[in-house]
């Protein structure tokens, strides 16, 4: 069971980690497309 | 006068010196209060680690993991820490953005509303009352431990202190001696770890020593000692996911860690700080909860565990080494008081008062020397609870703002009269469940804390307000704005940079995971 904390934290770290990166990318992209456009 | 309390007076003594230079450089209300916007990366990460950081922790969650809650504190401290990264992603670069200068200021704007903007001050000001309450209360034992003044005595002498602070150097003073406090206390207790494992054996051993002694075998383990929080194991551990998620909330939106966005030189700063203000705080709650079971090897029969780390600077590490131990305890609460206490003057003079400039500097100042008189007073005529009054604290702010804060960037249906009831709502859910269970005696389970009621009560309020009412065009527009990422932002090799950070953030969960296994899970099994 203590393994299954483990995994859980750094599962849950990673993904909001992951989440956030898509979040910035999409919107910078976003940006820039309508920079360019 | 002994050796802890004259470490406690150079530090005290120093710091009052730095916040009087500092002093010289608050020009106006925008230096007062926002740092003028030109903070770095080490200062924002630093003050975001040392606001977290308080006596709450070194007393409160130290002790619970002492008395047998470890994995219940673990699961919560990693949990939360999370917040930091969704925070500055989520809520933090929007809210740099509108350039506010306090975040009921943002909510206002948001919201095109000014009673959005005194409610929240409202709630601010309460939370942020509550919070330093159990700062100061921590400070004033800790002194009152270690050196054996009265404890009033303590307590004002740091009220004293941290009002200086606050009053004459504003938020740059703040910045900086919370990152110098931050160091103090980090680098103090990573040593302090090492002398106070060696005197129990070394790390290793003395987890194998006390997973093997009958006393002390489930310290370590996921289900912990029955009755440290809750009765049974399964309760322990949804305790630390409920906690998990209130605190994660609290690390996203929770005043005293978002305004620090606000002084952020730009947008990069916020989204790069996040990663290393997670893995910052998750490190000291490791270590700290970690450390204060292993001194159940030394000493396992402390009558008041919150004095757990108090106890192994006395006679676990060098004096040396513990008088600068304590310093950097009593400079964690300091600083986190500091910032509550700068923060209260902020939401008075910005969002009650409404004044500008010098006037809303002056009027921040009075506020400030009245809001600690009467934390001097409360703290003085109520007995110390640090941890209950702390989470409190937390749990107010996460049922009353949280919902909102998210909602007022991301959906497009959230009105004005939805957010207000929405952020009343919370508060009052999460207050008369607090008075139902300390008032009224009952025990709600473990998964029902009052700062989930408050958010249940947020969401629906939010739900019904808004369904009833419309978006106006100047709320659309408002938060059509918020999308607009400025010029100056979007330099390509800034923007890569920021998004290697972000990327960092999942290499912080791999070695979080790793340190959990290494100093915890595989030593449990293999004794």
């Amino acid at each position: 069971m203590e393994i299954v904390i483990a995994v859980f934290i750094g599962v849950w770290i990673s993904l909001s980690a992951l989440i956030a990166y898509r979040q910035i990318k999409k919107e910078y992209e976003n940006t820039m497309e309508n920079g360019s456009k | 006068m002994n050796i802890y309390f004259t470490g406690m007076c150079i530090a005290m003594a120093f710091f009052l010196g730095i916040s009087c230079l500092i002093s010289k450089k608050v020009k106006d209300a925008e230096d007062f209060y926002v740092a003028g916007r030109k903070a770095p990366l080490i200062l924002i990460a630093g003050s975001m680690i040392a606001s977290y950081t308080s006596t709450g922790m070194f007393m409160g969650d130290a002790a619970e993991a002492y008395e047998g809650a470890l994995s219940a504190m673990i699961v919560f401290a990693g949990m939360q820490s999370a917040g930091y990264i969704l925070g500055a992603v989520f809520f933090g670069r929007y809210l740099r953005r509108s350039g506010a200068m306090t975040i009921p200021e943002f909510f206002g704007r948001r919201f095109c509303s000014q009673k959005m903007q005194v409610l929240s001050a409202v709630t601010a000001i309460i939370m942020m009352s509550v919070y330093l309450l159990s700062v100061i209360q921590g400070v004033g034992t800790l002194m009152n431990v270690v050196t054996g003044m009265n404890y009033k005595v303590c307590i004002v002498i740091a009220i004293a202190v941290f009002t200086f602070i606050s009053v004459v150097s504003g938020s740059r003073g703040v910045l900086i001696t919370d990152t110098l406090m931050a160091g103090l206390f980090t680098v103090s207790m990573l040593i302090s770890v090492i002398f106070i494992a060696s005197k129990a054996g070394g790390w290793f051993s003395a987890l194998t020593t006390l997973a093997q002694t009958p006393d002390t075998s489930a310290l370590l383990t996921w289900e912990g000692r029955p009755d440290a929080l809750y009765e049974t194991g399964m309760d322990n551990m949804i305790w630390g996911i409920s906690y998990g998620i209130v605190w994660c909330s609290v690390c996203a939106i929770g005043p005293w860690q978002s305004s620090r966005y606000l002084m952020a030189k730009d947008e990069h700063t916020v989204m790069r700080s996040a990663p290393i203000a997670a893995f910052g705080v998750f490190i000291l709650e490791f270590f700290v909860c970690m450390t204060a079971v292993i001194i159940n090897v030394l000493n396992p029969n402390l009558t008041e565990s919150s004095h757990v780390w108090v106890w192994a600077a006395m006679n676990a590490v060098p004096t040396c080494l513990g008088v600068i131990l304590m310093t950097g305890v009593l400079s964690a609460g300091i600083s986190s008081a500091t910032t509550f206490l700068s923060l209260i003057g902020a939401s008075a003079a910005n969002d009650l008062a409404v004044a500008k400039g010098n006037r809303s500097v002056r009027i921040g100042r009075f506020v400030m020397i009245m809001a600690s008189f009467v934390v001097l007073v409360c703290a003085i005529a109520n007995p110390p609870a640090i941890f209950v009054i702390m989470f409190l604290g937390g749990a107010t702010a996460a049922s009353s703002w949280m919902p909102v804060a998210v909602g007022c960037i991301f959906s497009r249906r959230m009105t004005k009269t939805g957010a207000f009831f929405g952020m009343l709502s919370g508060m009052a859910g999460c207050f008369a469940a607090n008075l139902v269970k300390t008032i009224g005696g009952v025990n709600l389970p473990s998964y029902l804390d009052p700062a989930i009621i408050g958010i249940v009560c947020n969401v629906i309020a939010i739900f019904i307000g808004s369904s009833l009412t419309k978006v106006t065009e100047e709320e659309k527009r408002a938060r059509e704005e918020l999308f607009n990422i400025p010029e100056s932002e979007c330099d390509p090799v800034e923007v890569k940079k920021t998004l290697n950070w972000s990327l960092s953030g999942i290499l912080v969960g791999v070695l979080m995971a790793g340190l959990m296994l290494v100093f915890w899970i595989i030593p449990l099994r293999m004794s």
